[in-house]
């Protein structure tokens, strides 16, 4: 039995306690009006043991909640509760598990077959496309020793898209990676991460290991050397984003993955970039033709999944947890990152402070992640919770 | 502090620990139900008659200020009411321990008042819901305490007041902890007192009656506690005597004609009981008694019988004086008392005076020990026990007697082997006068071979063949008492019985006495104690039987023959709940049933009185009943459903006014009888613009459905310059051809 149920029979336990001693009481004095005394505050128990079964039977719930909604921010909702019994029903009590968040809402008084109206509002609502939620009418009356309780599942749509946050500007890898490059190079075509063959040049760290011109470096290196392809930049390079969704990492975090992701590819497509999106694998596709709406429902549906390659990516977002692939000639125990940039979701933050300790990676872990990260080239971002807009991966 | 420095509290608060707040109650509602309850249980217990009118007055106000008060500071810490609160409970707590130890054999009025004032103390500092709960529990045990003290049938009503208020209280903190649940804020919550605190406490109600039917009540008592009233020293000695306020206690009434009876005070409880008259005695309650047995509470034992009556032939000297500081005696260090025989069983009583009475101290034979609130009491040989004063009404005193508990058989192998003296003082018979009654009891007896038999085959004569009857005049005849009862007069009551018994044993050489006192009376189950009225007074014999010592025998018709014969008490109530009541509630109704008899037979009679207050009744009864019917279907009918109007809508209708006014002005008027589809139809023909009919059904849709698509307003708004164009030129065209 649970501490809350047990907590919840506190009132009765009293009473019977009670309704015992003055039974002694009155059985050692003679006093018949102890007797009475003693008689009614059983009776008290037993008309409470009673009477919530009935009060909670014949009702029914109608929900009507907005059609979106975005995560955390507070929206109204609006309960029909309507009673289809003859005799009036008191003190009701509404719970209503929708949209990640639990709304309550209390009604006094509801005459046999009329409807009453309450409003409540989901301070926390959590991203997802709903269809319905469960409701339980819960009734304690009329003296709330014992509650009777009703559980249905009431139907209505609803989509919480995730939250978002304004980003400054999408990392400058992405953005335009020619400025840093060789200033006699071809005017109309700069070096960068885009689909055209650009040349080929000795490996350098943090290059991604599907650019290596393995053929080439057979041939034409010394033992021990490496050869990439360097790929020409485009003038609208297409924005390819790689969101870990990993199952084990606690919600919080992946909703950050999810919130910032969603955050990029908002910007992105202002920009008018082409977006991708691997997500792992999702029920639906990424659209083919996505603009902010549909971007923001195909976000809202996205859930746990396993980890999508981050090759080629210009930007992954990933929680700190580690895997077990390492890069090569690499001390750190954490695999690094193949896209152009990365944001590390910090899981420990996301803890809490009563659990710091877990399956992610510790605070000095996660420092040197986004070192060896920027030493390889990479721009990396650490994000926790709190989010500083406008937001940039530096 | 002026110089910036902390105080001393606010130093000493610094060092506390800082607990969890609880969140302060801000239901008024629910404060004013447990402020109800509380007041009363404190009224419960003050009403008592234990307390005086100031701590009557003292106690309610100050807990409706407390209250108020500690509504009032909810919010804050109150960190100085709680230091003086504590030294108000440490206050209490001496005030009850210095009392206590004054009154050590009954506890219950320190700790009734040691209760009120920590009630009133709690009440100060109630911030949270926990603390108001506590308030309603500590209300709980105010009536609780209160149930002990009363001995009211009238304290019924403090039992239903507290408990609706109570489960008004208990269904407020049900509402507030769903409101705290749901963060909606405290507010006024109407109709909860009509639609579920009334429902609900009848259905506690009438489900309390049954559970307390069948709740197993033992009528046992704690012997270490017995209740007294408030303790008086003894001023100097004082007579043993029998005193009855009402009789007269100088002279000879044997040498007078019988005496008139007083309806209030039986004349038994006098040092002589005059055979000769009787009468009715009232139906006033003059004590209540808690009884583990349903036995005869014993009071004077009278041994001489002179052919009027009976008297009590030990003199004041015989008398043994017992003396103590505190209220209890211990009868078996009385040196003169005639000694216990036998096997015995204990009983133990306790007497609440509620008229002023004789100084005769009830108890069951023979009593034990006695708790008297008196420096000292007398006791006789007969162990009946006399207190130093006529015992006035609101007293309160307990008695633990030993019963003869000697089975028949036991008794009728007792013998005749009689201590000496026995014979001579029991057996005492005036020589003359008694011829007819010797015989009776020699006939009666003939072939019986022990007194227990003899004596039982004479009560039964008795019982079976002498009816009894309070209404017979005073003794017409000069002559034994007795004798006219059996021959003469041949009916009578309970002394005559008794007496006749008695000379008949004694005629036979059986030690026997009469003694007086009252049956257990009508049991009271809600009070648990047995109602003795003033007509509860009786007249039994006692009868001595060797090495078992006195047993009684009742001889008169309607009692219990054997009324010390052990009868356990059914502990199942539920019967005697249900009787009480009915019986009290036949008392009630019945006038009215009266009433509505005497009615009845006045319009029999044709009386135009009887005729016009039944037609009065009948008219009235109707129209209460037309008009009832009427609210309960005005009530009941459901209102008329509203559908709310949209703004579209309304600036639909009236731009479909507006078209319509135009087509009135060119003539085409919508004809009486004519739908509104009739209407745009024909008009629409008339103006030659289908328009007209396409916005008629528009309108109707929005006049008759839930709501107006967005594309029948935008066809609306296309249609309606096109309708109101044509309707314009039809009268440009009209205009041209006038």
């Amino acid at each position: 039995m649970s501490r809350k149920r047990l907590k919840s029979l506190g009132k009765p336990v009293l009473l019977i306690f009670l309704c015992i001693i003055l039974y002694l009481i009155a059985m050692n004095s003679g006093a018949g009006w102890l007797y009475v005394v003693s008689a009614v505050v059983a009776a008290t128990v037993a008309v409470s043991l009673i009477t919530p079964l009935w009060n909670a039977r014949g009702i029914e719930v109608v929900r009507r909640a907005p059609v979106v909604g975005q995560a955390g921010e507070p929206f109204r909702c609006v309960l029909e509760i309507r009673n289809t019994g003859r005799l009036a029903r008191h003190l009701l009590e509404i719970r209503d598990e929708f949209a990640g968040d639990t709304g309550r809402a209390v009604v006094t008084r509801i005459r046999g077959g009329a409807t009453e109206r309450v409003e409540y509002v989901l301070e926390n609502p959590w991203r997802g496309v709903y269809s319905g939620g469960e409701i339980t009418v819960e009734s304690g009356a009329p003296f709330g020793l014992f509650h009777g309780r009703r559980r249905m599942r009431v139907a209505s749509s609803t989509m919480i898209h995730p939250r978002t946050f304004d980003v400054a500007t999408l990392p400058e890898a992405v953005s335009l990676d020619a400025k840093q490059g060789d200033p006699s190079e071809n005017p109309t075509l700069l070096r960068g991460h885009g689909g055209e063959f650009w040349g080929i040049r000795e490996y350098r760290p943090g290059d991604p290991a599907r650019l290596v011109a393995w053929r080439r470096s057979a041939r034409g290196l010394s033992a021990g050397r490496l050869a990439v392809r360097e790929l020409a930049q485009e003038t609208h390079p297409p924005f390819h984003l790689a969101m870990n969704l990993d199952a084990r990492v606690q919600r919080e975090a992946r909703e950050m993955v999810v919130s910032a992701g969603t955050s990029l590819l908002l910007f992105a497509l202002r920009e008018g970039r082409e977006v991708r999106v691997d997500a792992g694998a999702q029920k639906e596709p990424f659209p083919e033709q996505p603009d902010p709406d549909a971007v923001l429902a195909w976000c809202a549906s996205l859930v746990a999944s396993r980890p999508p390659d981050p090759s080629g990516a210009s930007v992954e977002i990933r929680p700190s947890m580690p895997y077990s692939r390492k890069r090569p000639g690499s001390s750190g125990p954490r695999e690094a990152s193949e896209a152009q940039a990365v944001v590390l979701v910090s899981c420990r933050e996301f803890a809490g402070t009563k659990s710091r300790t877990g399956p992610w990676m510790t605070l000095e872990e996660e420092q040197r992640f986004v070192e060896e990260e920027r030493a390889a080239g990479r721009q990396a971002a650490r994000l926790g919770p709190d989010v500083e807009e406008p937001w940039r991966i530096e | 502090m002026s110089n910036g420095e902390p105080g001393v509290l606010e130093r000493i608060k610094a060092t506390l620990p800082a607990g969890q707040k609880k969140p302060p109650e801000d239901s008024v509602e629910l404060r004013a139900w447990v402020l109800a309850a509380v007041l009363v249980g404190e009224v419960a217990v003050l009403t008592s008659g234990y307390f005086d009118w100031m701590t009557g007055i003292l106690v309610p106000l100050l807990t409706v200020v407390a209250f108020f008060v500690s509504h009032n500071r909810r919010q804050e810490k109150n960190f100085l009411i709680k230091i003086l609160l504590a030294f108000g409970a440490l206050a209490a707590l001496a005030m009850f321990f210095r009392e206590v130890l004054s009154s050590l054999y009954d506890t219950r009025v320190p700790l009734a008042r040691l209760f009120l004032w920590v009630q009133v103390i709690h009440a100060f500092d109630l911030p949270a819901r926990k603390d108001v709960s506590y308030s309603l529990v500590s209300g709980l045990i105010l009536l609780s305490v209160g149930a002990v003290l009363s001995t009211s049938l009238w304290y019924g009503l403090f039992v239903l007041a507290f408990f609706f208020c109570a489960l008004g209280s208990l269904t407020q903190m049900n509402l507030s902890e769903a409101r705290e649940r749901a963060g909606v804020t405290a507010s006024r919550s109407r109709g909860l007192t009509p639609g579920v605190i009334a429902p609900g406490f009848f259905a506690v109600l009438a489900v309390g009656v049954l559970c307390f039917s069948f709740m197993p009540q033992r009528q046992s008592m704690n012997l270490s506690m017995m209740p007294t009233s408030a303790f008086q020293e003894l001023q100097g000695d004082f007579s043993g005597s029998v005193q009855n306020p009402e009789y007269p206690q100088s002279g000879n009434p044997f040498s007078q004609p019988p005496q008139n009876i007083a309806p209030d005070s039986y004349h038994g409880f006098n040092p002589y009981m005059d055979l000769r008259s009787r009468g009715r005695l009232s139906d006033e309650i003059v004590m209540k008694v808690r009884s583990e047995e349903a036995v005869p509470y014993r009071g004077v034992v009278f041994d001489e019988y002179n052919g009027k009556g009976w008297e009590i032939s030990t003199s004041e000297e015989d008398l043994e004086t017992l003396v103590s500081d505190g209220p209890r005696y211990d009868l078996f260090s009385a040196q003169n008392v005639e000694p216990a025989e036998g096997p015995t069983r204990q009983v133990a009583q306790v007497f609440y005076v509620e008229k002023d009475a004789s100084n005769v101290i009830f108890g069951a034979y023979r009593p034990e020990t006695v708790y008297f609130p008196a420096g000292g009491i007398k006791v006789d040989p007969q162990a009946s026990v006399r207190a130093p004063y006529k015992i006035p009404e609101g007293s309160t005193y307990s008695v633990v007697s030993q019963l003869p508990n000697a089975s028949p058989d036991s008794l009728r192998h007792a013998g005749r082997n009689y201590p000496a003296g026995m014979v001579e003082k029991y057996t005492a018979l005036p020589p003359t006068g008694l011829d007819r009654t010797r015989q009776l009891a020699r006939e009666l007896t003939a072939g019986t071979t022990n007194p227990y038999d003899a004596v039982v085959k004479m009560n039964n004569h008795l019982r079976s063949e002498y009816p009894y009857d309070l209404s017979i005049p005073p003794q017409r005849e000069e002559m034994d008492a007795v004798e006219y009862f059996l021959f003469e007069e041949r009916r009578g009551y309970c002394e005559q019985f008794a007496s006749s018994l008695a000379v008949m044993a004694r005629s036979l050489g059986i030690p026997a006495r009469v003694a007086t006192g009252y049956v257990p009376g009508e049991y009271n189950p809600f009070t648990g104690l047995y109602e003795v009225k003033a007509s509860s007074a009786h007249a039994w014999v006692e009868v001595y039987f060797p090495g078992y010592g006195w047993s009684t025998f009742d001889p008169t018709p309607g009692f219990d023959s054997t009324p010390w014969q052990y009868q356990a008490a059914g502990s199942v109530q539920g019967g005697k709940v249900f009787e009480f009541v009915a019986e009290k509630s036949g008392k009630v109704i019945g006038p009215a049933f009266g009433a509505v008899g005497t009615l009845m037979r006045g319009v029999a009679r044709l009386d135009p009185v009887s005729i016009i207050i039944v037609g009065l009744l009948v008219a009235g009864t109707a129209l209460a009943g037309i008009y009832s019917r009427r609210y309960l279907v005005r009530r009941r009918r459901k209102p008329a459903v509203q559908r709310s109007v949209r703004v579209s809508d309304a600036r639909l209708y009236s731009r479909y006014g507006a078209v319509i006014q135009a087509l009135e002005e060119v003539g085409i008027v919508r004809e009486p009888g004519e739908t509104p589809e009739e209407f745009a139809r024909r008009a629409a023909e008339e103006v030659g613009e289908p328009a007209v009919a396409r916005l008629g059904e528009i309108y109707l849709y929005a006049r008759f459905r839930d709501a107006v698509p967005a594309a029948l307003v935008g066809e609306f708004d296309r249609l309606e310059p096109e309708a109101l164009a044509a309707v314009k030129k039809l009268a440009e065209a009209s205009k041209a051809q006038v």
